[in-house]
């Protein structure tokens, strides 16, 4: 991974209408990408995750105009992608790849794997009949397979192997920069791994970028140098791989991240369990659309849509929690992962002890408001759980200055 | 190991051959289909009035080869002339197979050495010079002239096909059936055999033409309407709605009514475009669903044009259900045919089988509406049944 900037992305937007009736009027725009900005950079793997219909596949496929999309930009050797005619996007096309989810549909049944994978060499001008024959045949045994199935067709193949022949197709033009979406999901997990290192392989031999899509953290844990969270359409967190799991600052990262099997059979560690489903994309929350599921969310969260802002050392998150001037005092990162472990650790003590007056705390969001109020209302809930469960959970410490943290002050 | 002989790996279309191959009736009807292409294309090696060889005092002529492709007005004989032209092509075709016989799969990947490209060739040029030394020669004699001549002139050497007759021949005097006219003659004196087995010609050229120009518009229309969607999609659609609100065989016959003199070339338009709405919402359907399908988009990110697009990978995969729809398709188009021409409105100039059906009803011969009646259900039938087998064996659920 290196620090130049590959792609970078601006205020990617994709909005599709809606349409009713027998003159199919737009009634009104499914926010499927609105409004994210990142960079990809040079050799790197950038994971973007999100639950089912959060928008993973529209930004992928609108970042290579395979979609068209509504709004923004996406630099790329200098010249902005969306602008470019036909023909200007379609010579760029072999320097920008894609990976598909399902090794079923992604190939053609009516070609074979050396005019699947040939016909792009060789319209590209990048050799002749001949030629492209044998880099087909290369290609194949660089994803693992064998040179003489050159003349077969898809339907001869397992999952496993027809996703190494679309990984072929995608770097045969030799690309600077692949989307993979959802690659590895379809596949068995132990085929996963072996696909994954394919990639990570074909990254070091050919200086590839990847935009790694997945639903699921673990996945994108091991391949990426940073990831991006996504949630209803919009990025809300992106940091470093190991800064995400070891300090995720937004509710939903958290959430996510806890829904991820603890190795340590013993961590203390607790299962945030979001309520509620994701909201349509059509009418999303007003303000932080993550509003109506998170535990932390307030009056101002209701209002106001949060930036995607620097928290510290390049870790962007768009909440309103690390926006609050109380953030002086104290990291808001732990202050408010605090907060929430403890109203949580609090109310599940509690009601293991079958303490039924406590069902309030986890029932009614913290009520944020100004800096003052908000510390009184810490204070109160501090004293509410602690009044209920006598003891507090032990607490991740890690970064926290101590003197201001809420259960140091007790 | 390492010297196994490369596999033949089976293509889409072989499997689905494989898989129509299984099943009698349809392979039973299909051969049917390819006996009545035979007869239609042949028909004149079996009767004419014109001999493959004449030699007389003026010297050697092939009047025959000549009268396939010159000795006709175009417009009217087209329907002959059509099938004239596949007659000359056959042996290409035939040598063609003989020689590159299931290499012809590798022209995909210009591996068809150059070797039997130019075997190809040398029997290309043979056969080119043969029929145009053949046709060069101007013969002396008026076409209706050989048959009295061959009868008459002893110091005449001739080659004729085996029935010396033209189907518009009115041979009065001959009798019922016999070896010469294998299906006697109708009231008219003409052959009725000869008239059949030019009818099949008819039907066949209906079938297969008035089906290609609907299936070329309908798939034109559709494609266009499915792969580019939004405002030419609703207005094709409109389009389409429009034209299923007439009754199709009605608007067919309101046509004709029109016309001074039915023409049969007239009759495959009508049919043509009053037919195309099915495989224009048919391909539409096919494009709609696969326009959006991985293996599509990702020859978009390779960096194709749409036309490439369309024709390489959106095409071809929409071909089986246009397949079954054609094959269905060319059945119906006789029907309407026979039953323009049963109505008297068909070209009055060709033996259809629905005028001979007709014609043997005015004059109350039984047996000539029951052959004319059988070729068109045979006919309808093999087309038909071929079209079901065709669609089991493109039904993946059918499978193995
Ligand atoms: N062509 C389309 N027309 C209308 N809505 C669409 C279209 N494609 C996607 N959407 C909507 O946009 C939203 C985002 O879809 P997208 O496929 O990008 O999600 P995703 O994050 O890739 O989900 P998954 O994990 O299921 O692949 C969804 O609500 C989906 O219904
Ligand atoms: S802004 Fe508010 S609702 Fe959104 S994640 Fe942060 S605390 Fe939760
Ligand atoms: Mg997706």
């Amino acid at each position: 991974m290196s620090d130049e900037t590959l792609i970078s992305v601006r205020n990617l937007q994709k909005f599709f209408p809606v349409k009713k009736g027998l003159l199919r009027r737009t009634v009104g725009h499914v926010r499927a990408v609105n409004d994210i900005s990142f960079d990809i950079k040079k050799k790197e793997t950038l994971g973007l995750v999100g639950e089912s219909g959060c928008g993973k596949t529209t930004a992928g496929r609108s970042l290579l105009r395979l979609i068209e999309p509504t709004g923004g930009e996406a630099i790329y050797r200098g010249r902005d992608l969306f602008k470019l005619d036909g023909s200007e996007m379609r010579k760029l096309r072999k320097n920008l790849q894609i990976i598909f989810q399902d090794p079923y549909s992604s190939l053609n049944p009516r070609m074979t794997i050396e005019s699947l994978i040939g016909e792009a060499i060789r319209i590209h001008g990048l050799a002749d009949a001949e030629g492209a024959r044998t880099q087909v045949q290369e290609l194949l045994e660089r994803v693992g397979l064998q040179a003489s199935y050159v003349s077969r067709y898809p339907h001869e193949f397992s999952g496993g192997q027809r996703q190494r022949i679309g990984i072929a197709r995608a770097v045969a033009l030799n690309p600077e920069f692949i989307v993979c979406d959802e690659a590895v999901s379809a596949l068995d997990v132990s085929i996963q791994a072996q696909v994954i290192n394919l990639l990570q392989d074909l990254q070091d031999e050919f200086d590839l970028s990847y935009l790694f899509i997945a639903h699921d953290l673990s996945v994108v844990r091991h391949i990426s140098d940073r990831i991006a969270v996504m949630y209803l359409g919009r990025i809300v967190e992106l940091a470093e791989c190991d800064e995400m799991f070891s300090r995720p600052a937004h509710p939903y990262t958290q959430a996510l991240l806890s829904a991820i099997p603890e190795p340590k059979p013993r961590s203390t560690r607790e299962r945030i369990i979001l309520q509620g489903d994701v909201p349509s994309p059509i009418n999303p929350p007003t303000g932080c659309a993550f509003h109506t599921r998170c535990p932390a969310a307030y009056t101002r969260c209701r209002q106001e849509v949060p930036e995607l802002a620097d928290i510290g050392a390049g870790h962007m998150a768009a909440c309103h929690l690390y926006d609050e001037p109380a953030r002086a005092e104290m990291t808001a990162l732990d202050m408010h992962n605090d907060v929430v472990r403890l109203v949580r650790a609090g109310a599940t003590l509690s009601k293991r002890r079958g303490a039924p007056d406590t069902e309030d705390l986890t029932k009614s969001p913290l009520q944020l408001g100004d800096p003052s109020e908000y510390q009184e209302q810490i204070d109160t809930v501090i004293r509410k759980a602690k009044s209920v469960t006598g003891e507090f959970p032990a607490f991740n410490k890690d970064g926290a200055k101590g003197a201001s943290t809420p259960e140091s002050s007790d | 190991m390492a010297a196994a002989p490369q596999r033949e790996y089976p293509s889409y279309w072989a499997i689905v051959w494989e898989q129509f191959r299984k099943q009698r009736t349809s392979m039973i009807a299909l051969y049917t289909v390819v006996l009545l292409f035979v007869i239609a294309i042949y028909a004149p090696v079996l009767s004419s009035s014109v001999p493959f060889i004449w030699r007389d005092e003026s010297g050697l002529s092939f009047p025959w080869f000549r009268s396939l492709l010159f000795n006709r007005n175009l417009f009217d004989g087209s329907i002959d002339i059509f099938f004239n032209m596949l007659l000359v092509l056959s042996p290409f075709f035939l040598v063609s197979r003989l020689v590159l016989g299931r290499r012809i799969r590798d022209l995909e990947t210009r591996k068809a050495s150059k070797v039997e490209n130019q075997h190809l060739a040398v029997w290309a040029m043979i056969l080119i010079g043969l029929f145009l030394i053949m046709n060069s020669i101007e013969p002396r004699v008026a076409v209706p002239e050989y048959r009295e001549l061959a009868a008459a002139g002893a110091d005449t050497f001739s080659l004729f096909p085996p029935l010396r007759i033209q189907c518009s021949d009115t041979l009065h005097g001959a009798t019922g059936p016999g070896l010469s006219h294998l299906l006697g003659i109708d009231d008219a004196g003409r052959d009725i055999f000869v008239r059949m087995v030019y009818g099949t010609r008819v039907s066949l050229s209906v079938g297969v033409i008035a089906v290609s120009i609907y299936i070329t518009i309908g798939t034109t229309v559709g494609a266009v309407a499915g792969y580019f969607g939004g405002t030419t999609d609703m207005v094709a659609q409109r389009f389409i709605e429009i034209f299923l609100c007439f009754p199709s065989f009605f608007l067919i016959l309101t046509f004709t009514g029109f016309l001074r003199q039915p023409s049969i070339i007239w009759i495959m338009v009508f049919i043509g475009i009053v037919r195309w709405t099915g495989p224009a919402r048919l391909v539409r359907g096919e494009f709609l669903r696969l326009k959006n399908i991985d293996f599509v988009t990702a020859a978009r990110a390779s960096g194709l044009t749409n036309t490439r697009v369309i024709f390489r990978h959106v095409l071809p995969n929409a071909m089986g259900p246009l397949l079954v729809n054609a094959t269905f398709g060319v059945a119906a188009a006789i029907l309407v045919e026979s039953t323009l021409s049963f109505l008297g409105l068909g070209d009055p100039t060709l033996p259809s089988w629905g005028r001979i059906l007709s014609y043997g009803r005015a004059t109350g011969d039984t047996r000539m509406m029951l052959i004319a009646g059988f070729a068109i259900f045979v006919t309808v039938s093999a087309f038909n049944l071929s079209g079901e087998g065709f669609r089991d064996a493109l039904d993946p659920k059918l499978r193995r």
